[in-house]
């Protein structure tokens, strides 16, 4: 009994004795290894760094059992660069490594990193992550060794921009496996959004879109190839899917694009939100299938790309596709040396025969071509098309050159543009007009709410222009309101910017040929719904109207060669064009012997309705001889005569009416009929002229 | 010689002959026509401007008679040969003294039809055939009496056009 008693106690001993020296052992281990790890992270820090060829930084090692190791705060920084942040930092790494291969082949496999806050300072060291790429990718290589691997990473930024207490960055969240047998899968979401750093944390405050882009994306390697079976993305209502293959340095991809009901009314847009709810409820989800092409959607299928990487190079070598059944090419380089260039040719209808195509409205020709340095860029660009109007098609081309632009960030997640010299560019057919932009302010904040909201100023000549625009990515084509001013600028500086817009709209007139003088003061506004509508007022205070075709007509017809030079204290008006009709309202002129009052609508079948309210001082109209008579038969002591027109009919030979007034009346009374219609007679000749010229 | 130059002269007469016999006839219908239309007898008028129209292209009554037979088709409320009658009219007599009511006739017919756009373009020759000049009167007047002896009046007003036939208000066209 003695002895069974002796050995049933001794057995637990033995256990409990066994399991203390394995916890022993097991925490002497970890003390070991992490005693190891801690002593010679320097070494890890070294090892890495010669692999990167920068210094890297970590900030502490931890082991923890049995097969976690952790490395915390994690920096590579580039020696040649002047930015205080780092080209990469990482919160924590995990690595998870296999207990099996250790014990069995004595070989350190990591199956699984996870990545929690990596961020990439994309544009602050370019040069780094050009000279690094292939060095990371040899890393996940290495790391794999052809067993599956596991790559996870949570919250991953690249930064845009920051300041001291925010940044604007693309946030990613993805997985990434690669199977033993060369498969490779990644799934994930990309956004876009503002990320604030308080108290050393960092948090997301607002996004730019509702929902962040989703993506798949499935690939195999294929003899040194990536054969990439799906890769789709998906947002809201965008869908796209492409399929493809990477050999070498050369990427082929084709697939098809939608956005769902991206043609909207705006009527449609403004749903009942318990409705909608309620209906969300009883309804199943639809899970988008697969790319369809949709009517009432923007559709971009048969895409075609073929995309060459070089080392400082990615060469766009051709990327066509069907906008919605307008055939579009897409050509251009992203050379990334010193400066990165940008250079993209963007054609509709490429294939057609020169013959047709250069008859064809939808043709358009866009280039870009961007250089930046250092945060900031200049730019050209240039797009040519036809204008079709009363079956005559005219070649126009706007150009705008761009010099000196750099965007900053400033708080409140507010961004600034800054232009610091822009020449604006019209052709059409052979009539070439520029109006330059100097010091132009773009404040802008684009991850806001719904409703997207940007403020600009700029010198124009010697002027100023100052204004603000709203849009609504989610509304239908942005619904675009602008509102702007433009003050101080000599008249005469605006022929060109008159001349511009006429030809936009075929109704202003073209023909001012420096022949108006003074301080321009106007306001415009813009709005696209329920239709394009564009309303405001100028005004011309001191200045001068010479050899202006009304006041030529009139001089002539009044034989008072005064007119043809009138010098006025203000001249103004207020102005609507609109797709249907262009119209000038309370139109005044103030000069010291001559005025004029009204309005006048001319429609787009050129059919005009307008008032006008001539005076002309007595003392000019006695300069004429015609008037002399007439002048003598009323009343010779009235400071000034006022003559009401009506103007109707077409705007190439308009219809006359001589409203009523007193001097009419009087002259009513004393004329005989004879007398009347003979007056009447010349008028209508010289009504006649005027509609020649 | 002499034998081909005799023919030459004979296929001359009978030509010329010809022609007098083509301006006889287009003539005889057309004055037939007016008297029909004189004696109220409209239908009788009708055939004799329609027989002129198929039969006599280039004949100095055409236009009148092409006029009338649409005037007839329209009183019939034919709509379809009235509007074909009046466009062919207003497509090949844009200085005819009866365009504007030919245009009246042809914004009517498009009004019953519901075709605004050809109404646009209508009402815009309307106005374009008269450029007014008023310094004392508020109206030009313009009349015209047609081959179906109806008494036509057009009254210019610097917003407006009114139209009459018979002296009754057919069509009052603003702008």
């Amino acid at each position: 009994m003695a002895n069974y008693s002796k050995k049933s106690i001794s057995k637990p001993v033995i256990i409990s004795a066994a399991l203390t020296v394995i916890i022993l052992i097991s925490v002497l281990g970890c003390e070991l290894i992490r005693t190891y790890l801690t002593s010679h992270k320097n070494e890890i820090e070294e090892h890495l760094a010669g692999y990167l060829n920068q210094k890297v930084s970590i900030g502490s090692i931890h082991y923890v059992p049995p097969s976690f190791i952790i490395l915390k705060d994690i920096s590579v920084s580039c020696a040649n660069s002047e930015s205080k942040y780092n080209p990469i930092v990482v919160k924590r790494i995990t690595l998870i490594f296999s207990i099996k291969e250790i014990i069995r082949n004595k070989n350190m496999l990591i199956s699984k990193i996870y990545f929690v806050r990596p961020e990439f300072n994309l544009f602050d060291h370019p040069d780094f992550f050009k000279e690094n790429v292939a060095v990371i990718v040899e890393a996940i290589k290495f790391l794999a060794k052809g067993r599956p691997l596991k790559i996870i990473t949570e919250d991953a930024t690249v930064v845009l921009e920051r300041n001291a207490t925010a940044m604007q960055a693309v946030l990613a969240n993805a997985k990434l496996k690669i199977n033993s047998d060369n498969q490779i899968a990644s799934y994930g979401t990309v956004d876009l959004c503002v990320l604030s750093n308080k108290n050393n944390r960092i948090q997301k405050e607002k996004s730019l879109f509702d929902k962040p882009l989703s993506y798949i994306f499935l690939a195999a390697l294929d003899e040194g190839d990536i054969k990439i079976n799906t890769l789709k993305f998906t947002k809201g209502n965008f869908h796209a899917a492409f399929k493809g293959r990477f050999r070498q340095n050369l990427l082929r991809l084709k697939g098809a694009s939608t956005v769902e009901n991206f043609y909207r009314t705006a009527s449609s847009v403004k749903r009942n939100v318990f409705i909608s709810k309620i209906r969300s409820l009883l309804l199943y989800q639809r899970i988008p299938q697969k790319v369809d092409v949709l009517v009432g959607g923007l559709n971009i299928f048969d895409i075609d790309c073929l995309v060459r990487f070089n080392q400082d190079k990615i060469q766009l070598e051709n990327i066509a596709f069907y906008l919605n059944k307008i055939p579009v090419r897409l050509q251009g380089s992203i050379v990334w040396l010193e400066k990165i260039l940008l250079d993209l040719n963007i054609a509709t209808f490429p294939d057609q025969p020169a013959y047709l195509r250069g008859n064809n409205p939808k043709k358009l020709d866009a280039k870009i071509a961007v250089e930046a340095s250092q945060g900031v860029f200049d730019g050209k660009f240039s797009l040519d098309f036809l204008k079709t109007t009363h079956n005559n098609k005219l070649a126009q081309k706007i150009e705008m050159i761009v010099k000196g632009a750099a965007l900053g960030f400033l708080p409140d997640a507010q961004q600034k543009l800054f232009i610091s010299r822009i020449s604006c560019a019209y052709t059409s057919g052979s009539d070439f007009h520029a109006f330059p932009l100097q010091g132009m302010e773009v404040l802008f904040n684009l991850i806001d709410k719904k409703t997207k909201f940007l403020k600009f100023k700029a010198k124009i000549y010697d002027g100023f222009l100052k204004g603000h625009a709203v849009f609504n990515p989610d509304n239908i084509l942005f619904n675009p309101r602008f509102e702007f001013m433009i003050k101080d600028v000599s008249a005469r500086e605006l022929d060109s910017l008159v001349f511009s817009l006429s030809r936009m709209y075929q109704k202003l007139p073209t023909k001012l040929g420096g022949k108006i003088g003074g301080k321009f003061t106007g306001r415009a506004s813009y709005k696209s719904l329920p239709s394009s509508q564009w309303t405001g007022a100028v005004a011309i205070e001191d200045g001068y109207l010479d050899n202006v075709q009304f006041f030529v007509w009139l001089a002539d017809f009044f034989n008072i060669p005064e007119l043809k030079r009138v010098d006025f204290k203000k001249i103004s008006s207020e102005f609507m064009i609109t797709d249907t009709i262009t119209q000038l309202d309370k139109m005044y002129l103030k000069a010291e012997e001559v005025g004029l009052a009204g309005i006048f609508r001319l429609e787009n079948n050129e059919l005009v309705s307008s008032k006008l309210s001539l005076t002309i001082a007595t003392r000019l109209l006695k300069t004429s001889p015609k008037f002399q008579l007439l002048l003598a038969l009323v009343d010779k002591d009235i400071p000034e005569l006022t003559f009401n027109f009506q103007l109707s009919g077409v705007y190439k030979a308009l219809n006359f009416k001589w409203l009523e007034s007193d001097f009419k009346r009087k002259l009513q009374k004393i004329l005989p009929g004879f007398i009347e219609r003979g007056i009447e007679k010349k008028v209508e000749r010289a009504i006649k002229s005027i509609a020649q010229h | 010689m002499h034998k081909i130059l005799g023919y030459i002269a004979i296929f001359f007469l009978v030509f010329s002959l010809a022609q007098v016999s083509y301006a006889q006839e287009d003539k005889v219908l057309y004055h037939s026509g007016v008297n029909a239309a004189l004696n109220g007898e409209t239908d009788f008028a009708f055939v004799e401007f329609h027989s002129l129209v198929n039969g006599y292209r280039r004949s100095p009554y055409y236009k009148e008679a092409l006029f009338g037979v649409g005037e007839y088709y329209y009183s019939i409320k034919d709509y379809a040969n009235a509007a074909g009658s009046f466009s062919k009219f207003i497509e090949h007599y844009s200085e005819a003294a009866s365009l504007p009511f030919a245009i009246a006739y042809l914004i009517k017919i498009n009004k019953l039809a519901g075709t605004p756009q050809i109404i646009y373009d209508l009402k815009r020759k309307l106005i374009e055939f008269m450029q007014l000049s008023l310094l004392f009167s508020e109206f030009k007047e313009y009349t015209c009496t047609s081959a179906l002896n109806r008494q036509y009046k057009a009254r210019y007003f610097i917003d407006k056009i009114e139209i009459y036939i018979d002296g009754k208000l057919f069509e009052e066209i603003h702008f």
